[in-house]
C-alpha cells in the first residue's frame, strides 16, 4: 500500500469518525477555512494534488544524479557545436543582459548541484544585523512574517500586534506602524509600500475576501490599504509558504503559482524586473536561459523525502536561491530524530551554485530581490540576519563553473575542506549509533579515531569527528575495499575498531557495537 | 455511548462576548471532532472539547489565531486524556466490545492507530482530517517542521506494516 493509497484511508477513517461524533451542544457545522493566519486550512482537492507532487519528487530525490553538460556537449559555455561565437559569456553579462528578448546567444549556461546527506554542506554564515523585542504569546511561537527591503533592510509584520516595523540596513527600528489589515507573505516596496495577500471585509471595495494589498508606510495614509485586487481563486492560496510572493517585471507575482501578477505596483518606479525562477518536476530550475540540475541524496532511511514548499527565488540579478532540508534519522526506533538539516542552495547565473546548511534555530523568513533573510526566536527578541549566498565564498573563487563540472555523490560544488571560513560543524552533536559521520562526538568517535591512529592515520583522538576524521575514515575505507562513504555503520566499525574496545556484546551482534562498549 | 446533556454554553460566564460566542459556536462541532479523534473516545470528545474552550477563552483576544490556538490547546488536552484513559478503552476495544466509533471497514485501521504514540496519531489526524500543512502541524505540535515530517513517515510506515495490503 502506498502513502497515498493510506492517506486516502486514513482520510476515511477520519470523516466517519467526524460523521459519527456526538455533538450535543451547538449546531453541526465544520469550522470554515481561517484565512487569519500566516496558512491556513487546505481543502481536500489541494492535498491531493501535494501528495501526487510529493510522489514525484520522491522518485527524482531518492537518487543521486549524475548530470553534465544539458545538450550533451563535451565542453562548457560558449564552445557549442554550431555556436556562431567562442566566447565565453560571462555570468555578469548574461545577467544584466536582463530580459529575454536580449539573451545571449550562446548554449545556456548548466550545471548539476549535488548535496548528499554524508557531506553536510558548509554553515550559511549568519550574522544578526537587527534585534527586536517581540515577545510570542501562547499562540504566537512562530516567527513573525517579514519582507526583505531593497537595502537589505526589512520589515517586520507583527500579526499579534497588528502593526509593521521598518528596520533599516543597520538595524534601527522604526516606530511602528499600525495596521488595519495585515499581510501575509509580505514583500518590500519598491517605494515605501508593502504587498501581500490578506483578507477584507465588506467595508473595503474589493473585500470581503482574499485579496492582494499594497499597504502605505510613509505619509498620512500609513497603515492604510491604499490599493487592492480580489483573488479569484483564493484555494489557490490556502498556504503561503515563505516566498510566495515577491517582485516580477511591472508588480507582485505568485511563484508556486502559476506565474502572474496578483498586483501591479502602485509606486511609479518599479524595481528592476527580476525574471522568476522556475522549477520544474525534474528539480530543474531554470531561470534567464541557465538551468541547474539539483540532486540532493538521502539516506534510504529517511522518513518522508521531502521537497519543502519553497519556490527558487532570484535574490539579485545574477543569484537565484531555493531551500529544501534533507537529512536522516539517526537512530530510527527513537521517537524524535534530529537528522533533517534544513539547506539552501545557491545557483548562480553560470550555472555554478554552492550547498549550504542552516545553522539550528535560524529560519527562513523571506527570500526576494534584495537576499534572504533569517530569524531566530531567543526568549521575547527576534534576532534577524541576512544571508547573501549569491556572493561565492572567497576559497571557492577558482572553482569552475558547473557546466564543467561533474558532481559526484557525496560532495557539493562548494569546498568543504577544513580551511573554509565557515567551520565545518556549526556544532557536534553525541551519537553512539551507526553511522558515526561528521559533526559527531562522543566517547564512540574517540574510539573510531583511536582505531584510525592504530591504523596509521594522522587523526587527533579528540572525539570530534571532523573532517580530518572524515578523510582519514574514507582512506581507510578505500583501503579495506569498504564503500569510502566517510560514514562508521556496521561494516566498518568493526574493521576499524574491532575487538580493540572493551564491552559486552549486548545484543548478541557479534560486535561490540558503539553503544555498547565501555569507552 | 453516554450523550449526557450538556449546557448549551461551557464556558465559565464573564462579560458577554458576542466575539467569542461567534467563535464558539463556529468552532464547537470542529472542536468535538478533533478531540474525538485525538483521544478516540467518542464519549468524552465533548467534555475534552469544552475544556479546550475556557482555555480557549482566557486567552481569546490576546491570541493572533484563535483557532490555531484551539487546536493547540485540543491536542494538548487530548493527550493527557489518551495517556490516562486511553489503555483502558484500547484494552475494551481488544476484548471485543463493539466499538460504536466507526464503521466495521474501519476498524482494523482504526486499531492500528490506537497503537501509534500519540504525537504520531496526532500528526495524522492533523494532516488527513483538518488538512494542515506541515508547518502548522509544527506549530500545532509546537515542534520542528522535519518533527512532523519523521512523525509522519514513522506514523505511515508502522499503519503499513500493520496492515495487511
Amino acid at each position: 500500500m502506498n502513502d497515498d493509497e493510506l492517506g486516502e484511508r486514513l482520510s476515511g477513517l477520519f470523516h466517519d469518525m467526524a460523521e459519527r461524533t456526538t455533538i450535543s451542544a451547538a449546531p453541526r457545522r465544520v469550522a470554515p477555512v481561517d484565512l487569519g493566519g500566516r496558512r491556513v486550512l487546505r481543502n481536500h482537492f489541494a492535498y491531493g494534488l501535494a501528495a501526487a507532487a510529493t510522489v514525484v519528487l520522491v522518485a527524482t530525490l531518492g537518487l543521486v544524479q549524475l548530470v553534465g553538460n544539458d545538450g550533451g556537449g563535451p565542453t562548457g559555455i560558449g564552445a557549442t557545436p554550431g555556436s556562431s561565437t567562442t566566447t565565453p559569456t560571462p555570468a555578469s553579462t548574461m545577467a544584466t543582459s536582463g530580459g529575454t528578448a536580449t539573451r545571449p546567444s550562446t548554449a545556456p549556461a548548466s550545471g548539476s548541484i549535488a548535496v548528499s546527506y554524508t557531506a553536510p554542506p558548509p554553515s550559511l554564515t549568519i550574522d544578526p544585523f537587527a534585534t527586536i523585542a517581540m515577545p510570542g504569546t501562547d499562540g504566537a511561537r512562530d516567527l513573525p512574517a517579514m519582507a526583505i527591503t531593497a537595502d537589505g533592510g526589512a520589515i517586520v509584520v507583527d500579526r499579534t500586534r497588528h502593526q509593521a516595523i521598518v528596520i533599516d540596513a543597520t538595524g534601527s527600528a522604526m516606530p511602528a506602524i499600525p495596521l488595519e489589515f495585515v499581510p501575509a507573505a509580505p514583500v518590500a516596496g519598491p517605494g515605501p509600500y508593502l504587498y501581500g495577500l490578506t483578507t477584507l471585509d465588506s467595508s473595503m471595495e474589493v473585500g470581503p475576501g482574499l485579496a492582494a494589498v499594497a499597504i502605505a508606510l510613509e505619509g498620512t495614509d500609513a497603515g492604510d490599504v491604499v490599493d487592492a485586487r480580489a483573488v479569484d481563486d483564493p484555494t489557490g492560496f490556502l498556504e503561503l509558504p515563505v516566498g510566495e510572493l515577491g517582485h516580477g517585471p511591472t508588480g507582485i507575482v505568485s511563484r508556486r503559482r502559476q506565474p502572474g501578477e496578483v498586483l501591479a505596483y502602485v509606486d511609479s518606479e518599479p524595481r528592476p524586473a527580476l525574471d522568476v525562477p522556475t522549477m520544474d518536476a525534474d528539480d530543474t530550475v531554470t531561470w534567464q536561459g541557465a538551468h541547474w540540475l539539483l540532486s540532493v541524496r538521502r539516506h534510504p532511511d529517511a522518513p518522508v523525502p521531502y521537497a519543502g514548499e519553497a519556490s527558487p527565488v532570484a535574490i539579485d540579478d545574477a543569484t537565484v536561491v531555493w531551500w529544501t532540508d534533507i537529512g536522516a534519522p539517526d537512530d530510527p526506533a527513537a521517537d524524535f530524530p534530529g537528522g533533517t538539516v534544513p539547506v539552501l542552495v545557491s545557483l548562480r547565473a553560470d550555472g555554478s551554485g554552492e550547498w549550504y546548511s542552516i545553522p539550528d534555530g535560524w529560519e527562513i523568513v523571506s527570500a526576494d530581490g534584495g537576499g534572504v533573510l533569517l530569524a531566530r526566536r531567543n526568549g521575547d527578541n527576534v534576532e534577524i540576519a541576512r544571508a547573501r549566498p549569491g556572493s561565492p565564498p572567497a576559497t571557492s573563487a577558482t572553482s569552475a563553473p558547473a557546466a564543467t563540472t561533474s558532481s559526484r555523490p557525496g560532495t557539493t560544488n562548494a569546498p568543504v575542506a577544513p580551511t573554509t571560513a565557515a567551520p565545518a560543524c556549526p556544532s557536534y552533536r553525541a551519537n553512539d549509533r551507526y553511522p558515526l559521520r561528521l559533526c559527531d562526538k562522543g566517547p564512540a568517535v574517540m574510539a573510531v579515531q583511536a582505531g584510525l591512529v592504530a591504523a596509521g592515520y594522522a587523526v587527533d583522538v579528540d572525539g570530534y569527528f571532523g573532517p580530518g576524521t572524515q578523510a582519514a575514515v574514507q582512506s581507510f575505507q578505500k583501503a579495506r575495499g569498504l564503500e569510502a562513504d566517510g560514514l562508521v555503520g556496521p561494516d566498518t566499525w568493526p574493521a576499524l575498531v574491532g575487538g580493540a574496545v572493551g564491552g559486552a556484546d549486548a545484543d548478541g551482534s557479534g560486535v561490540v557495537d558503539p553503544w555498547e562498549f565501555a569507552g | 455511548m453516554s450523550a449526557r446533556a450538556r449546557p448549551s454554553v461551557a464556558v465559565d460566564v464573564g462579560a458577554h462576548d458576542a466575539e467569542f460566542d461567534e467563535f464558539f459556536r463556529a468552532y464547537y462541532a470542529h472542536a468535538v471532532r478533533l478531540a474525538h479523534m485525538l483521544s478516540g473516545s467518542n464519549a468524552y470528545a465533548e467534555d475534552l472539547a469544552q475544556d479546550a474552550f475556557i482555555r480557549v477563552r482566557k486567552q481569546f483576544h490576546r491570541v493572533d489565531n484563535p483557532a490555531g490556538y484551539l487546536r493547540a490547546v485540543t491536542v494538548n488536552l487530548c493527550k493527557n486524556w489518551h495517556r490516562g484513559r486511553g489503555r483502558e478503552s484500547d484494552r475494551l476495544r481488544r476484548h471485543g466490545l463493539p466499538s460504536p466509533e466507526t464503521s466495521p471497514e474501519h476498524d482494523e485501521l482504526l486499531g492500528s492507530l490506537e497503537q501509534l504514540p500519540y504525537r504520531q496519531r496526532s500528526v495524522l489526524v492533523l494532516r488527513y482530517w483538518v488538512d494542515l500543512s506541515e508547518s502548522d502541524i509544527a506549530a500545532t505540535l509546537g515542534c520542528r517542521p522535519g518533527t512532523v515530517k519523521s512523525l509522519h513517515g514513522r506514523a505511515l510506515a508502522r499503519l503499513r506494516k500493520d496492515l495487511p495490503s
